[in-house]
């Protein structure tokens, strides 16, 4: 595990470096946490959604490229090559994108708490929500990541790979509840939804965040269930791919 | 024991045949696709000694890139046996990849936005060597390809030669035992491409590293290699030394003559004038015809000499006639 945290630990202190791409993200934070705080003030909505918002849009703004990244790597044969060094391909990007999204993360959350505090001047939940909603954040990281990961290793047999891509963005942002917290939904569509990975993505770290009661038990059971069957498929599908690597070079 | 060694190696393709002529010969092939066998390599057997350094070559689709993943064993053969190091790349290729090393010309091992000295890190860690050797190992290395002025700039900010001296000094990071390069030299100007030549040569007999080349260009094998095996249809055409590849197969050499007195003329059979001058000759000689030392002979007899030179065959041309009579 040391290649792979070492991996991780490489490319954190490489996106430090890359300030732009972090200032970038924390101007467009800024900038959306400003409208929904508009938006919702407009409409009388209790403060506890736009700390809700801050969560989710802090998380999809912590993901990477990792999904184009695979893709690429399958178009250019680098997985081959990959396959000749003493390490495991799919732990090393996983490994790397974990690693970036981390690093956003803590740094677009922490200063999306300052800034919702020099706004509202509020602090809706707890010490210790706001503690677990960062590490729960972190767990769902994991999960998006596990997902890109199937989809750029799908590349190599679905040629328009886009249209994955973009039916993954918006069943994020629809089942997973990117503004309003999948418990406003009606009662059918929340079922639809809880079905779906997405909830553990944002809905949960978004709900604890804002201080909205979660029974812990079961999100963790049902992240823990989807994280398996993603890493579980992720390897079998890798295997899939190498198996064909192996029998026709790509 | 041979570092490669490889037995009846073929590999088989199964491709659909698509070039169905009539509309209604196409919709049944879409649905009945139709399929034939394509030998990308066809029974082929060579060995290579520990510390030797071999051209692989061959025109495009000859099978070498086929070879070069089957001997890494990344792609599995129809049928045969390979053995890097006495042991199957196939089972091994963990293993394996602690001994050996890779370098395409156009893919990168480095990590495309990390500083080099990063990647270097990290891939010590990939490959578990200990500190203090890596370090060491590292200082002689960045000494030796003189990449000391870009060690701590990001890949994606080198230019192609620095990146690939840098690539270099990755591969060998490890202390390889057999080292593959495919194309290495591709898109490098004049200069680089002999830097990188010279500290591959100097490499290769420094750790005593079997190397295998593959390269479109002569002047990579004639300056890397010692061996040429030439692959052309998935078979095995010539698999010689350089230097008797260049002196056996093709028959004819340039001779260059500069006179003291003015030169009338030459009337050999075999003999074939490029440039004729007063006082200067270039005439190329058919050697199944006629013998060097008999043309040489005849000129000294009759004229006094003030320089002569005679010119092997380029490796390129030598090549060139090969891949022209196996098309």
């Amino acid at each position: 595990m040391k290649k792979y945290f070492r991996a991780m630990l490489c490319t954190i202190s490489q996106s430090l470096k890359e300030r732009n791409q972090i200032f970038g993200r924390l101007i467009v934070f800024t900038v959306i946490i400003y409208l929904f705080c508009q938006i919702f003030e407009s409409i009388n909505s209790s403060v506890e959604r736009i700390w809700y918002v801050t969560m989710t849009e802090g998380l999809i703004l912590s993901t990477t490229t990792l999904v184009f990244q695979i893709v690429k790597d399958i178009q250019t044969n680098a997985v081959a090559y990959f396959l000749l060094r003493p390490v495991n391909y799919s732990l090393l990007r996983i490994s790397e994108a974990i690693g970036i999204a981390i690093l956003l993360y803590l740094v677009l959350m922490s200063w999306g708490i300052l800034f919702l505090i020099l706004l509202k001047g509020i602090f809706v939940a707890s010490i210790f929500s706001t503690i677990s909603s960062m590490l729960i954040g972190i767990l769902s990281l994991f999960l998006y990541v596990q997902i890109s990961m199937l989809i750029g290793l799908l590349s190599f047999w679905v040629i328009e790979i886009k249209t994955l891509i973009y039916f993954h963005l918006t069943a994020a942002f629809c089942f997973g509840g990117l503004i309003i917290p999948i418990t406003y939904y009606p009662p059918l569509m929340q079922k639809i939804c809880f079905c779906t990975p997405y909830p553990w993505i944002l809905w949960w770290p978004g709900s604890v965040f804002s201080g909205i009661l979660v029974n812990h038990f079961i999100a963790f059971a049902g992240w823990l269930g989807w994280s398996i069957f993603f890493g579980f498929l992720n390897v079998l599908v890798f295997e899939r791919y190498k198996k064909a690597l192996v029998m026709n070079g790509g | 024991m041979h570092a490669i060694d490889v037995r009846n190696l073929t590999k088989q393709f199964k491709v659909s045949i698509k070039d169905q002529k009539g509309f209604l010969k196409k919709i049944k092939n879409y649905f009945l696709p139709k399929y034939e066998i394509l030998h990308a390599v066809n029974d082929i057997s060579f060995s290579i000694p520990s510390g030797e350094s071999v051209a692989f070559i061959g025109p495009n689709g000859a099978g070498k890139s086929t070879t070069i993943k089957m001997l890494t064993g990344i792609m599995m053969p129809t049928s045969g046996n390979i053995e890097i190091l006495g042991k199957d790349p196939r089972k091994n290729r963990k293993h394996l990849a602690y001994q050996m090393s890779v370098v395409f010309g156009h893919c990168s091992k480095l990590w495309y936005q990390l500083p080099v000295v990063e990647s270097l890190n990290l891939l010590s860690v990939i490959y578990d060597l200990p500190k203090e050797e890596y370090l060491k190992r590292k200082n002689l290395l960045v000494d030796l390809f003189s990449i000391e002025n870009f060690l701590n700039k990001p890949v994606r900010q080198l230019s192609l030669g620095e990146r690939m001296r840098c690539e270099l000094v990755a591969s060998f990071l490890h202390n390889p035992k057999v080292i593959f390069l495919d194309e290495p030299t591709i898109g490098l100007d004049i200069s680089a491409k002999a830097t990188i030549r010279d500290l591959l040569r100097f490499m290769c007999k420094k750790l005593q590293c079997t190397l295998l080349l593959t390269s479109h260009d002569t002047d990579d094998i004639e300056k890397v290699c010692d061996r040429v095996i030439l692959i052309n249809k998935g078979q095995i055409l010539v698999d010689d030394s350089v230097e008797n590849m260049k002196n056996n197969y093709i028959k004819k050499r340039i001779v260059s003559i500069i006179f003291d007195e003015e030169f009338a003329s030459v009337n050999f059979d075999g003999v074939k004038i490029i440039e004729s001058m007063p006082h200067k000759l270039k005439c190329e000689v058919d050697l199944t015809k006629i013998s060097l030392n008999k043309v040489v002979d005849n000129f000294m007899s009759t004229y006094h000499l003030r320089d002569i030179t005679v010119e092997g065959p380029a490796l390129e041309n030598v090549i060139e006639t090969f891949y022209r009579q196996n098309r």
